[in-house]
């Protein structure tokens, strides 16, 4: 099976006749079947996310179960595009580099005060056929006054994540600012929402205050696709700080060629819309991959029916296998050197671990 | 050469006469629990399929489950049920024979051993057979099994091994994709093999390159995927059980104060006594891979409490990152935990119902130790 790649490269007009002795170039990648390890960074990505929206309810909404909130909810948590961008540099010879995590959308309180607050709205919001209440849809912001509120409640939620360090860093929505990244609409949605996007700003935030120097190279997945006029927009951020862009996006389909070469020599099929592999049967479009596993993430951590046994005064119960900052086995703070049980001979370990 | 391993090399040629492949499987490109699993909870429900524990169906398949160097069980009775009969005629791939869907049920649920010239045909470049053979099972090329150990001592090995694993994991997407440009699409970086590769000391190793490798394995331990080629042709044994494997080698290595504990026909010198403290170091090639895991999760621990890494330095960086994997590592030796990951996917793939699964989650909840809120 032959992959088919496409790399665009954009490189325009006004680019060529710039001052500059060099710019930076931008290309973007196409990853159609789940190869390498993008759905694997941007699930590890989707998992401070889960983890900080699971502290968010537990700290304001506890008492507020609904299973319809819940689930709008959780159709937003895992239907926001997220982004993990990397910014490399070298200082005396030595690389660096510092990865920005991203999700797209509102800040996690607005997000949570639009499911839980108002009314409950007439439709879900996954339903094609219904298109999202009015309460759940005004909170998209299409003027710079809203996206001010949503820089200052976005920074206010730094309290909720955990996980974040100087090599991984959260990438917020900033307040306007000078920027060669002007906050654009397309289809009224305002782009500076979209996850790529706050990274490439915090990114220029870090280069204009010095906190790295210009001239290195950017990295980034996106779990979706890019818009083209963002990737003129981005060709601006290349110029100004010498930086070659290069992003991977992800779609949710292949080109039908190789579409059908792959369900013609047997290793996948169609599942309804879906191309699954023919042995395993699971996704095989890393988009898909990425989509089940954030799926699980946020069943695990934000299911309904796992949430309302916290509501009866028992402790929040997602269970171990996941990404993320974890807690260390028992028996290493406490310094005991019991052997681990045999499940196998019937040893169960010991409930308090 | 020391006249130990002299001995036991001699050893190791007798053996090289036996059958090979008595449990090891070549059977690759299917997942018999996953459809096996399907195939109970579409015609039982979950809470009749799922009704077994771990304890329960692992004293099915092997004959003394308390024993580290249990034989396998040839007769199984499930192996008569409808369920078994359409898992062996539906499974993508298949048909299979009951005797190859048993080979790979075994595989991946960590119920064979690593004996040399047995289990695994030994090749040179770890300096001892016995270590060797646990390398190979878990598919770890001796340069990287080396120098993983030349950073980490054997006082950090057991978290070293979750860095060897790593490593190979990306050598092997290197391999399989040559072009740079793809590489960067897909986040294939050559540059952290390279730096990590050239590290002098943990120290040198990033906290990026940390992370980047963690993930790799993470990713790996949280969603069932078996079935693969290993470069040895063999199967590919699920990552948790490759950890615990290479730790092993190490340990080998290491030597004991105590007499060698395997024969030279990969046989254990002492008898298991059962699990009262009072256990011999384990023969880890006549172990069972789940057996190997357990003391892996042991060890670890024991690891970790002897030296306490300072704050800040690259021991610390180290043994934060691969404190994440322990945890992951340390559910997947039970058979619930199995079964619940396997659930979510099949959810997911709308194979079964959310009940269902949620009955799966529910039971490996409370076998999973709790995340501290």
């Amino acid at each position: 099976m032959r992959r088919v790649t496409k790399t665009v490269l954009l490189t325009s007009l006004l680019f060529l006749a710039a001052p500059r002795s060099h710019a930076g170039a931008v290309t973007v990648g196409n990853i159609g079947l789940d190869e390498g390890n993008t759905a694997a960074l941007l699930e590890s990505t989707s998992q401070y996310y889960v983890d900080a929206m699971r502290t968010l309810i537990s700290d304001r909404y506890r008492d507020d179960y609904r299973a319809i909130r819940w689930e709008m909810l959780e159709t937003a948590l895992k239907e926001a595009q997220v982004a993990r961008v990397e910014y490399r540099f070298v200082v005396n010879g030595e690389t660096y580099i510092r990865v920005y995590h991203a999700l797209g959308g509102r800040p996690l309180s607005a997000m949570a005060q639009a499911a839980f607050g108002g009314t409950t709205p007439a439709g879900t919001p996954g339903s094609p056929a219904a298109p999202l209440d009015a309460d759940w849809q005004d909170a998209t912001p299409t003027a710079s006054g809203e996206a001010i509120d949503y820089a200052a409640m976005d920074a206010e939620d730094s309290a909720l994540y955990s996980g974040f360090n100087t090599t991984n860093l959260r990438a917020r929505i900033l307040a306007p600012e000078p920027s060669v990244l002007e906050p654009f609409y397309v289809d009224g949605a305002d782009r500076a929402l979209d996850p790529e996007f706050k990274a490439l700003r915090a990114i220029e935030h870090d280069l204009k205050n010095k906190v790295m120097p210009s001239g290195g190279t950017v990295r980034g997945i996106i779990g979706g696709s890019t818009c083209s006029s963002c990737r003129h927009t981005m060709q601006g951020l290349a110029e100004s700080y010498d930086i070659d862009i290069h992003l991977t996006q992800m779609f949710g389909t292949l080109p039908r060629a190789e579409r059908e070469a792959l369900i013609a020599s047997g290793r996948a099929r169609l599942r309804g819309p879906q191309l699954v592999d023919n042995l395993s049967n699971r996704p095989i479009l890393a988009r898909d991959v990425l989509a089940d596993a954030r799926e699980q993430q946020v069943r695990r951590a934000l299911n309904p029916s796992s949430l309302d046994r916290s509501f009866k005064g028992m402790p929040w119960r997602p269970r171990s296998f996941r990404l993320g900052p974890m807690h260390r086995p028992h028996g290493i703070e406490t310094g005991e050197d019991t052997p681990t049980p045999n499940p196998d001979a019937g040893e169960l370990p010991p409930p308090r671990c | 050469m020391s006249r130990r391993n002299t001995c036991r090399l001699l050893g190791v040629a007798a053996l090289a006469a036996a059958p090979l492949g008595a449990t090891a499987t070549r059977v690759t490109g299917v997942d018999v629990l996953t459809r096996w699993q399907h195939e109970r909870m579409a015609r039982l429900g979950a809470s009749e399929a799922l009704g077994h524990s771990n304890a329960t169906l692992v004293r099915q398949m092997l004959a003394t489950p308390a024993s580290p160097y249990s034989e396998p069980v040839e007769e199984l009775g499930f192996t008569n049920e409808v369920d078994w009969a359409e898992t062996l005629d539906r499974i993508p791939g298949g048909p299979l024979s009951s005797s190859d869907a048993l080979e790979v049920m075994r595989w991946d649920l960590g119920m064979t051993r690593a004996r040399p010239g047995v289990d695994i045909t030994i090749k040179s470049g770890y300096r001892d057979d016995f270590a060797a053979a646990s390398a190979i099972k878990a598919d770890i090329d001796p340069d990287i099994f080396w120098h993983v150990l030349d950073l980490t001592g054997y006082s950090h090995s057991a978290k070293g091994a979750t860095y060897a694993v790593g490593l190979q994991i990306l050598r092997r997407q290197l391999a399989e994709e040559t072009d740079a440009d793809r590489r960067a699409t897909l986040s294939i970086d050559p540059d952290v093999f390279a730096r990590a590769m050239r590290a002098r000391n943990i120290d040198e190793v990033t906290a990026y390159d940390l992370n980047y490798l963690s993930t790799l394995v993470q990713h790996r331990l949280l969603h069932w995927k078996v079935g693969e080629r290993a470069s040895t042709g063999l199967r590919a044994l699920p990552v948790a059980y490759r950890i615990a494997r290479v730790a092993a080698a190490y340990r080998d290595l290491q030597g004991y104060t105590t007499a060698y504990p395997c024969q030279r026909d990969a046989t254990p010198v002492a008898t298991y006594i059962g699990s009262d403290g009072s256990d011999p170091p384990l023969c880890f090639v006549a172990a069972t891979d789940r057996a190997v895991h357990r003391w892996y999760l042991d060890e670890y621990r024991r690891q970790a409490r002897r030296v306490t890494p300072q704050h800040e330095s690259g021991l610390a960086r180290f043994a934060g990152f691969a404190g994440a994997i322990l945890a992951l590592v340390d559910i997947v030796g039970m058979l619930e935990i199995v079964e619940a990951v396997i659930a979510d996917d099949l959810l997911t793939a709308e194979a079964i119902t959310s009940p269902d699964a949620e009955f799966a989650a529910e039971r490996a909840d409370l076998l999973s130790c709790r995340i501290p809120e």
